[in-house]
């Protein structure tokens, strides 16, 4: 009891210092305001402005070259995956996530745990479209699959494209973690994990769990759905019918859940009706916000931290009822 | 058409320069280095001016090209960087709250950026996102998770 007692202070004591840091921020204003801009600049700004005083450097040409690279490289991975993933059967498919690269590093004060997913599609004959790097086995179906539909076609397209993000997003975070571990300077932790959170008749999604620590801890999750009737990967607004006012209803219904859980619970605390700083209240789901069907079939929306909570509440998950949103779908 | 742009971006960089270098100041803590950044980032906004699609968003594109600028100058010379203590024995500023101003400048250069940006420059959090090109949770969030941790620094 005296526990909770202590943790209800701490978050009242937290309210407050809230207040009193932004009016210490603000008081440092005029401190920032004063800092001394030399005569020189204005002068350096005019010859600038006026088409004299170039000065070229080095470092932006190297700048420049490296994007030049970077940008020449990501393609060349996404058409190798598309070769690799050609003629995918449609029919009677079987969605997989697998693990296709991953990435362990230990030291002193840097670890790392990553594995990198691929989606992968085969039909229930059994026929796979894995990793193409048996040219021949390629070949071989390519003179198999002639038949290509329509839908075939398009979800070869999402499959690439949904494993060229993947790649892209996890690339970035290794490279990133790599880059720090190198210069080991402080400390830090990079964990990606993935896990298929919706198989059904209609959709496929595939969750990717990102956790990056440096001091304090940041996880995040990316969502990856697929529409097996169209092919096509979905975002959240293209679940509902344009006019259905989805976004406004779910987004009320969220809010209602919010408010019980902080009836319930004064250790909850949700961005909604905050009347000390309104600009923080969420304001409603994003057209690509996080979700996944659960196995009720009822929508599950995710949030990441500080999306609509204090950082102490972590990530959060709304669960929505299908009766609520069934009538609005399309 | 590309006259006027180029007027724009001029009459935007004319307007704004002492804005543009307190923000470079604040990175490196060098006038010289500061300088030469607002003076570099000035460069390819006026040779990049002819690309700029929205005259409205001149004002946050020009913003942006600074912050890069800066960033790509503390990527190469971090190593080189004056520390915050040899700056501030060097400048005699009549600074009350220093333990804030260190806690601020130790923050990662995003969350100084947008502390500098909505509290010392008066940006709406929507423009911010502009500048930033992120969207508006992204920096409501990032901005509520820097003053957490501004807070827990300063207890």
């Amino acid at each position: 009891m005296k526990n909770i007692e202590n943790v209800k202070d701490m978050m009242a004591e937290e309210k407050k210092d809230f207040s009193v840091l932004e009016s210490r921020i603000m008081a440092g204003r005029e401190a920032y305001q004063n800092i001394p801009v030399p005569e020189e600049m204005e002068g350096r700004i005019r010859r600038v402005t006026a088409g004299t005083g170039k000065v070229r450097r080095f470092r932006i040409a190297a700048a420049v070259a490296a994007a030049v690279v970077v940008l020449v490289l990501l393609p060349n991975t996404g058409a190798d995956m598309a070769y690799a993933m050609g003629n995918l059967p449609v029919v009677g498919k079987l969605f997989q996530a697998v693990t296709f690269r991953d990435y362990q590093f230990e030291s002193d004060r840097f670890n790392a745990n990553v594995e990198i997913p691929q989606i992968v599609v085969e039909d229930v004959a059994g026929e796979q479209a894995e990793s193409g790097k048996n040219e021949a086995e390629v070949t071989e179906k390519e003179t198999i699959g002639n038949e290509v539909t329509e839908e075939t076609q398009r979800l070869q397209e999402t499959i690439e494209q949904v494993n060229f993000d993947i790649d892209e997003v996890t690339n970035e975070l290794v490279e990133e973690f790599k880059e720090s571990a190198e210069l080991g300077e402080s400390y830090g932790s990079l964990e990606i994990h993935h896990e298929t959170v919706t198989d059904n008749d209609r959709y496929f999604t595939l969750k990717l769990s990102i956790y990056q620590g440096a001091g304090s801890g940041m996880e995040s999750y990316k969502f990856y759905t697929i529409d097996k009737r169209s092919g096509l990967q979905v975002q959240l607004k293209d679940l509902f019918r344009e006019d259905s006012g989805y976004n406004e209803i779910i987004s009320e219904e969220i809010r209602n859940q919010m408010r019980t859980l902080m009836a319930e619970d004064e250790m909850n605390a949700y961005w909604v009706d905050k009347t000390d700083i309104p600009d923080l209240n969420w304001e409603g789901l994003k057209e690509d916000q996080n979700f996944y069907f659960d196995a009720d079939g009822d929508l599950v929306l995710v949030f990441d931290e500080y999306e609509v909570a204090p950082g102490y509440m972590g990530a959060q998950e709304f669960t929505v009822n299908k009766t609520v949103f069934e009538g609005m779908l399309k | 058409m590309r006259n006027r742009k180029e007027a724009l971006v001029r009459s935007i960089l004319l307007e704004n320069y002492e804005s543009y270098y307190r923000l470079a100041f604040s990175y490196v803590h060098q006038e010289a280095d500061a300088m030469d950044i607002v003076q570099e980032g000035a460069c390819k906004a006026m040779a990049r001016a002819h690309s700029l699609r929205e005259e409205k968003f001149a004002g946050t594109w020009i913003y942006r090209i600074m912050i890069n600028t800066a960033k790509d100058y503390l990527k190469k010379y971090e190593r080189e960087r004056n520390t915050l203590q040899e700056d501030m024995a060097a400048a005699e500023e009549k600074e009350a709250d220093l333990e804030l101003r260190e806690a601020i400048d130790r923050l990662p250069i995003q969350e100084k950026t947008l502390i500098i940006l909505r509290f010392y420059e008066d940006k709406p959090l929507s423009e911010i996102a502009e500048i930033l090109q992120e969207n508006l949770s992204t920096v409501k969030s990032r901005l509520y998770r820097t003053l957490e941790k501004l807070r827990r620094e300063l207890i």
